[in-house]
């Protein structure tokens, strides 16, 4: 079985493992094409933990899903983690018309400008995340609103980007 | 469930109004229902949910949307205690804890004031008053120069700057420029070029009057290298004063205190004997009555010089009552009923080494910028000497409105290395994903060389990041992380969430969005 994600800094990681009688063997752990780690267990300890078991040493990794971006806490430090399929649509959250960043990374370019009209689907914001270019579109017809960010800018997961208001009838 | 231990009180009390929030009131909560107390607090509409609120056997809303409708209006908190038949005010640290007047209308309307006298309170909090009053007792302060006829400023700013640069000039650079009335670093500046005396000196003063109303400032010299120094005092109604020892508190970021401990690797049997008497000196004569904190600066030569005091308790007395055995707040409260201390100095006797960590909502890595969010998982460690005073629990939500301390972890052991081992310990087992905290930089600290040599100076932070703190993260530990993901993700476990986690909070410089302005003073 194979898994991959990307981290905070846009390095990409492949995970090969296998299912045991008790648990997972990671066979091995790979970022950028380098083996990093291999050969070591995983037993299963409750909803949000797991252990990860090497050199006969067990230490706890806890987890959490929030907004697509997993969470874990592992021996006192924090690593988030995106999936590798993000759609180009997944800013979209929450309130509509407040768009906010599906995932760390930077702001290549702002297409419109604020009290600008923009019509739905259209493209707003192209961000640089993941390696790719992900284009932030409207949600809506409406009226460019304000804009929290300037091109070059590195941005948090959830930071909010940019608002369009409803056009009023 | 209790004894009558109230019997025989000459201000006695059955129910305590805690008029604060967070961590602080939780705290006070637990003792007060562990001596049959009933309590009740007071409450904004954003903290409805909080666990303070939850806790207190009565809480009453207060309308408005800002700290001075709500947790600083007077009236409004009197008026609460009246209607939930509240007989005593606890009012914790920060907020109205060291304001005279509050103290006073207490008192006025026939409740029990747990704290100190209205007196104590503002002689203490004006620094030139205490300066002078320390220098009355024999208590060293730090060479500087008071200057009482600052007033002059409006009518004479030559006469002003002239006895500004003389001042200076005399206590020999670098100096400090204080506010009289000041605090949380609000009209401060260091002066190392006498050149620079009289512009800092305006701008010091300008601050100060902006912040506290208030633009009389004094001159010291800055004492570089030293150790933040403090001594826990108790004070009845009949006199008495005893000490409870020392806390270190030189880990500082923004002059706010970020890890304390008790006792001090500096302090000798000799030198904690001389600083002891010092604050119970300095306590006597304010007639301090109740829980209060004599703060001093230490040197390299074992030289100390009074700071300030706190007449209030204090973020960090756990660590204190970690190593004596002493709960300071039931103290507070047996002394407030006027009962006179049972606990003698010479039974005062230090017990193994506590540390205190605060954990605080921020990012270490971004200037400590605090951070907001949900709390999707609030997992403390637990065990053996270790303790966790908090305000919040999982599923709260992190705002900026208030100071983003969320927790205080505290451990206790039989010796320092053994603190730090287990500090170390339970820092790095302590999980909270959904919000930026600062454990791992925490942790950072406890694992350094020098903190472990105890060369533990206020410019600690500074010195061992001089380009701030940056985290390091293997990548051994990163591909272990990544692969608890992917089991998780296989096994279909792990919380899908949607929530505004993880965001720092930004907003402009202006004062109504800088997070630290939020709230009317810090605790130091």
């Amino acid at each position: 079985m194979k898994k991959n994600y990307v981290d905070s800094e846009n390095n990409k990681w492949d995970i090969v493992f296998s299912k045991l009688d008790a648990g997972f063997q990671i066979d091995s752990v790979v970022m950028d094409e380098v083996i990093i780690a291999e050969d070591y267990c995983i037993e299963e300890n409750n909803k949000n933990s797991i252990w990860i078991i090497e050199d006969g040493k067990k230490s706890l990794a806890h987890f959490s899903r929030i907004d697509g971006i997993w969470w874990v806490h592992y021996r006192g430090k924090i690593t988030t983690w995106s999936e590798m399929s993000i759609s180009t649509n997944v800013g979209q959250i929450e309130e509509i018309g407040s768009l906010t960043a599906p995932m760390p990374g930077k702001i290549l370019k702002l297409c419109v400008v604020e009290g600008e009209s923009v019509s739905s689907g259209q493209e707003l914001v192209y961000m640089e995340a993941m390696k790719m270019e992900h284009r932030i579109t409207s949600p809506i017809d409406g009226i460019v609103g304000n804009i929290y960010f300037e091109e070059g800018q590195q941005v948090e997961q959830g930071n909010l980007l940019i608002e369009v208001d409803e056009l009023e009838e | 469930m209790t004894e009558n231990w109230m019997n025989g009180a000459t201000h006695p009390f059955k129910s305590v109004l805690i008029a604060n929030r967070g961590e602080i009131a939780c705290r006070i909560i637990k003792s007060c229902k562990e001596v049959g107390l009933t309590t009740s607090v007071v409450f904004a509409s954003n903290d409805k949910n909080s666990l303070f609120v939850s806790m207190a056997d009565k809480a009453v809303e207060l309308s408005g949307n800002t700290i001075a409708e709500t947790y600083l209006n007077i009236e409004a908190i009197i008026a609460a205690a009246k209607s939930v038949g509240a007989q005593a005010i606890h009012p914790g640290f920060g907020f109205l804890s060291e304001r005279a007047d509050f103290a006073r209308t207490v008192v006025a309307e026939g409740l029990v004031w747990i704290g100190p006298n209205p007196r104590s309170i503002s002689s203490m909090g004006d620094k030139v008053t205490a300066r002078v009053m320390m220098k009355n007792v024999g208590v060293p302060v730090i060479p500087g120069i008071e200057l009482n006829d600052m007033q002059t400023k409006q009518e004479n700013s030559t006469i002003f700057e002239n006895q500004i640069q003389n001042a200076a000039d005399e206590i020999g650079y670098p100096v400090l420029i204080k506010a009289s009335a000041g605090g949380g670093g609000k009209g401060m500046r260091v002066v190392h070029n006498p050149d620079d005396v009289i512009s800092s000196a305006n701008a010091a003063s300008r601050e100060a009057s902006n912040a506290f109303g208030d633009g009389r400032i004094y001159v010291e010299k800055l004492l570089e290298k030293s150790r933040h120094i403090e001594i826990q005092v108790l004070g009845d109604r009949y006199g008495n004063v005893i000490h409870l020892c020392e806390r270190e508190c030189s880990i500082q970021r923004r002059h706010q205190k970020v890890i304390e401990e008790a006792p001090s690797s500096a302090i000798s049997p000799s030198l904690r004997q001389r600083m002891g008497s010092s604050a119970i000196a300095a306590a006597k004569a304010s007639n301090y009555i109740g829980a209060g904190t004599v703060e001093f600066l230490v040197d390299e030569h074992e030289n100390y010089y009074f700071l300030e005091m706190n007449t209030r308790i204090q973020v960090e007395h756990p660590i204190t009552e970690m190593i004596t055995g002493v709960d300071i707040v039931y103290e507070q409260l047996r002394i407030a009923a006027g009962f006179e201390l049972t606990l003698k100095q010479e039974n005062v006797r230090i017990s193994g080494h506590a540390i205190e960590s605060r954990i605080y909502a921020e990012d270490p890595s971004n200037g400590f910028l605090p951070a907001i969010g949900k709390l999707e998982l609030f997992k403390p460690p637990d065990g053996i000497g270790v303790r966790l005073d908090s305000g919040v629990q999982e599923g709260d939500m992190v705002t900026p409105d208030y100071d983003p301390m969320l927790a205080k972890l505290v451990v206790h052991a039989p010796d320092r290395n053994a603190a730090i081992r287990r500090m170390a310990f339970s820092l790095n087992t302590f999980a909270i994903l959904g919000v930026k905290t600062n454990i791992s930089f925490l942790n950072d600290v406890m694992l350094s060389k020098d903190f472990s040599l105890g060369l533990t100076t206020t410019d600690f932070i500074d010195r061992m990041w001089p380009d701030g703190w940056v985290e390091n993260i293997s990548l051994e530990e990163k591909s272990h992380a990544v692969s608890a993901v992917a089991i998780a993700e296989q096994r279909g476990i792990g919380k899908q969430k949607r929530s505004s986690a993880g965001s720092n909070y930004v907003g402009d410089d202006s004062e109504n969005n800088n997070p630290f302005l939020r709230i009317n003073k810090t605790f130091p």
